[in-house]
């Protein structure tokens, strides 16, 4: 029936291109992320974008090798301690300054922390890129993990039962 | 106290996202952290009785940031979401074992409640927005929980309807920044109460009855409720018809027509607000004679005791205030109590069909009694907490010369009794059929949640004691809608 | 003028709401009328000949305030494509659980509620 053992993923064209291009996406994400202070969208398109490297992964390659470079469980463990680390970084400014969400990394601290800036904002974009690129490929690999096989000399996309 | 409110968001938000971190082999703490997290939040809003102030979040100043804002509509809501909250939690103990994942529903519903406490402690109207949304994508997922045919399509039903009214929430909150320039609701009732109407403002208005009257299932936005409430797991049906158009319905409508458009600036919006609801609580009430399903007859009755609220804010006087606040307060509890008490049947039965049920009053006495008390309270019977304030209804229509509304309003709750009283005779006191022979009583967690929901009931009633025409939570409450132009900044809230 | 424009993207979204039998058509309707709202309140926030809202080399604030659009709504409309987006997601999974038990993306097909 299906012939997925030999033929997972894509053919060899696009899986060259993409084995070259998912590098460069990961590492346009994450530009868009570190400067989110002065690009619009900030956190959420660099987050987006790093996603979808992933996903141009997955889909080049297969679902299984995809599963084996980031499982489902793992992306949503990653989405859960983004967003624990984002309200963890507000606690920091209930705990200093007893005020809810107030940013305290200033140009004051130093030591590691001197090195993002005038504010905490770097933090808070690189915890919610973690969060939105985690949550895009948590929902890719539920809703559209695609095995593309060839039957009867024709390409068909048939889609996985969930197991 | 000012210091806490954040937490009222970050507490549940935080509990959402570190459950489904917990490993699976601990079965019972997605459970366990569940109902710490529900008391803790129920023992807060209690604390935040006869509080007042304002928290500007991140430290900006009065007229830069989001600020919360705590008065005694807001004590009010917050007591009413995180109790019912806490009983709904403990319900689900038990009855959630016979769905799929317990883990994520948990993190769903604790995304529900972080929403809610958003709405209602925000003074901002984007956070509004943004609260509702989670609101809404959360009670979505949870309608859709079970995954059979009719819960999906009910769910896509109201995930379809509810986008159509947020976008034209969305609408009417880009006029309204548009015209005033600001986001912050005391800046906006400033600016409204110095400047006036004009036809972008009033357009906004109407956009915004529509939306949150489809969020309040007001006729004729109602299409989505009797499909959505019945369809859901029995806590979050209970916490959808009890809480959640409450909040993301009545509260922001009565925010934004007596806090921000106030009063005297717009005229006709009272008339509007009291037609919707005698309609909706007329139809509403009839409807849900002819229904064969447990909980769609419950979805109908909502309907129109949403309309009785409606009603009682439409009226404008403080009595009629009052009543509708009051109202609120008393639907809440009773209609989650009969929700649960549908959930119970559903759980033993198996079907919620009244024509499949029938002398489970044998079977199963104590959910029997607990629809009994649900009943007598939802249909107005002394001395439970549903007659006071549907007295101070009819007692304030009278009083501001609508007798013949009071007239429909005893009418209604005739006719409410009449739907409550089939549903107790199918259910539980005729001859058994098939299905109802083998129910057995409800587990104990189950009906410790169905207890605390009843004793609520007698408590609240004995509110009225505290005065008739100030009631110990309401006045407050009625308080804070009054007078709230003029207190931009500072920590003053009314006169 | 251009807000006009805009409201006729709403319009025609709220059309393929109410009128498309294709759940699909449905929820690419819903999305039509997103895109509307966010293109109008990007547009509440502009003023003709004005910069972007960032601050470069050698502006001060308060130059930087009496020259840019309004970057509020901009925020806002991040915000809320970011809502839409989680809105959709769900929206598309519950589509796609239709189709695995109804068989068909026809709506006509899925009226089981009734009363």
């Amino acid at each position: 029936m299906m012939d997925s053992a030999k033929r997972e993923g894509m053919d060899l064209v696009a899986k060259s291109v993409s084995g070259w291009l998912k590098g460069f996406i990961f590492l346009f994400g994450v530009y868009l992320v570190l400067h989110s202070h002065e690009t619009p969208g900030g956190g959420f398109a660099g987050g987006i974008i790093i996603a979808c490297a992933f996903i141009l992964f997955t889909l080049a390659e297969g679902q299984r090798a995809g599963m084996k470079l980031l499982s489902k469980n793992a992306a949503a463990k990653l989405a859960g301690a983004g967003a624990l680390i984002f309200l963890l970084l507000a606690m920091v400014g209930t705990w200093r300054e007893d005020v809810f969400l107030k940013d305290v990394l200033g140009a004051d601290h130093a030591g590691i922390l001197a090195c993002f800036g005038e504010n905490a904002a770097p933090i808070y974009d690189l915890a919610l890129a973690l969060v939105v690129s985690m949550l895009i490929y948590v929902v890719f690999s539920i809703t559209a993990a695609v095995h593309v096989t060839v039957k009867d000399g024709k390409r068909r996309m048939m889609r996985q039962r969930r197991a | 106290m000012n210091n806490v409110l954040p937490f009222f968001i970050a507490i549940p938000l935080a509990a959402a996202f570190f459950i489904p971190m917990v490993s699976v082999a601990l079965k019972w703490a997605p459970d366990l952290l569940a109902n710490v997290v529900m008391a803790v939040l129920a023992a807060m809003a209690f604390l935040t009785i006869g509080q007042a102030g304002i928290y500007h979040l991140g430290g900006w100043g009065a007229h830069l940031g989001i600020d919360l804002r705590l008065d005694g509509l807001t004590t009010l809501m917050l007591i009413v979401i995180d109790s019912i909250g806490l009983a709904m939690a403990i319900f689900s103990v038990q009855y959630m074992t016979r769905y799929t994942s317990k883990l994520r529903y948990y993190s769903i519903f604790l995304c529900l409640i972080a929403g809610l406490n958003g709405i209602v402690l925000t003074g901002d109207l984007f956070s509004i927005y943004i609260f509702m949304e989670i609101v809404a994508i959360s009670s979505y997922a949870l309608v859709a929980f079970g995954c059979e045919h009719d819960e999906l399509e009910a769910a896509f039903k109201y995930a379809v309807l509810g986008t159509v009214a947020s976008a034209f929430i969305l609408i009417g909150i880009a006029l309204l920044y548009a015209m005033l320039g600001t986001l912050n609701l005391a800046d906006m009732a400033v600016q409204l109460a110095a400047g006036g109407m004009n036809r972008p403002l009033t357009a906004a208005l109407g956009l915004f009855l529509c939306g949150f009257g489809l969020k309040a299932a007001l006729i004729p936005f109602h299409a989505w409720l009797p499909d959505a409430h019945p369809s859901a797991p029995a806590p979050v049906s209970a916490l959808l018809s009890g809480v959640v158009i409450k909040t993301a319905g009545i509260y922001v409508l009565s925010r934004l027509v007596f806090n921000v458009f106030s009063v005297q600036l717009v005229p006709g919006l009272l008339s509007i607000l009291l037609l919707l609801g005698v309609v909706s609580m007329i139809v509403g009430g009839l409807l849900a004679i002819g229904q064969w399903d447990m909980k769609r007859l419950l979805a109908y009755s909502s309907i129109s005791q949403i309309g009785y609220i409606v009603m009682g804010l439409g009226l404008g006087t403080p009595l009629g205030l009052t009543g509708a606040l009051f109202h609120m307060l008393n639907h809440s509890v009773f209609k989650s109590l009969l929700f649960l008490n549908a959930g119970a049947v559903e759980y033993a039965t198996g079907s919620r069909d009244l024509r499949h049920l029938g002398g489970l009053s044998r079977r199963m006495p104590f959910t029997a009694n607990m629809t009994l008390l649900g009943s007598m309270a939802i249909s107005g019977i002394p001395p439970l907490n549903g007659f006071w304030s549907k007295l101070i209804i009819v007692l304030a229509c009278i009083e501001s010369g609508r007798p013949w509304l009071a007239l429909a309003a005893v009418a209604m709750s005739l006719v409410t009794l009449v739907a409550v009283l089939k549903m107790q005779k199918n259910a539980f006191y005729d001859e058994a059929k098939p299905a109802a022979a083998r129910a057995t009583e409800v587990p104990r967690l189950m009906r410790l949640a169905m207890l605390l929901l009843a004793v609520f009931c007698f408590v609240l009633a004995l509110l009225v004691l505290t005065g008739f025409r100030s009631p110990y939570l309401i006045a407050p409450a009625v308080h804070a809608l009054g007078a709230w132009a003029g207190t931009a900044v500072g920590g003053g809230l009314g006169i | 003028m251009v807000y006009a424009l805009c409201l006729v993207l709403i319009a025609i979204g709220l059309y393929g709401v109410v009128v498309k039998k294709n759940v699909v058509k449905i929820v690419i309707s819903l999305a039509i009328v997103e895109y509307g709202i966010n293109v109008l309140l990007v547009l509440i926030g502009y003023r003709s000949g004005g910069c972007a809202p960032i601050l470069k080399q050698g502006m001060t604030a308060a130059n930087l305030a009496a020259h840019s659009v309004d970057p509020l709504p901009q925020t806002l409309v991040l915000t809320a494509i970011m809502i839409n987006l989680g809105m959709l997601i769900l929206l598309v999974a519950i589509c796609i659980r239709l189709y695995e038990r109804y068989g068909t993306f026809d709506i006509t097909g899925m009226r089981r509620l009734k009363g």
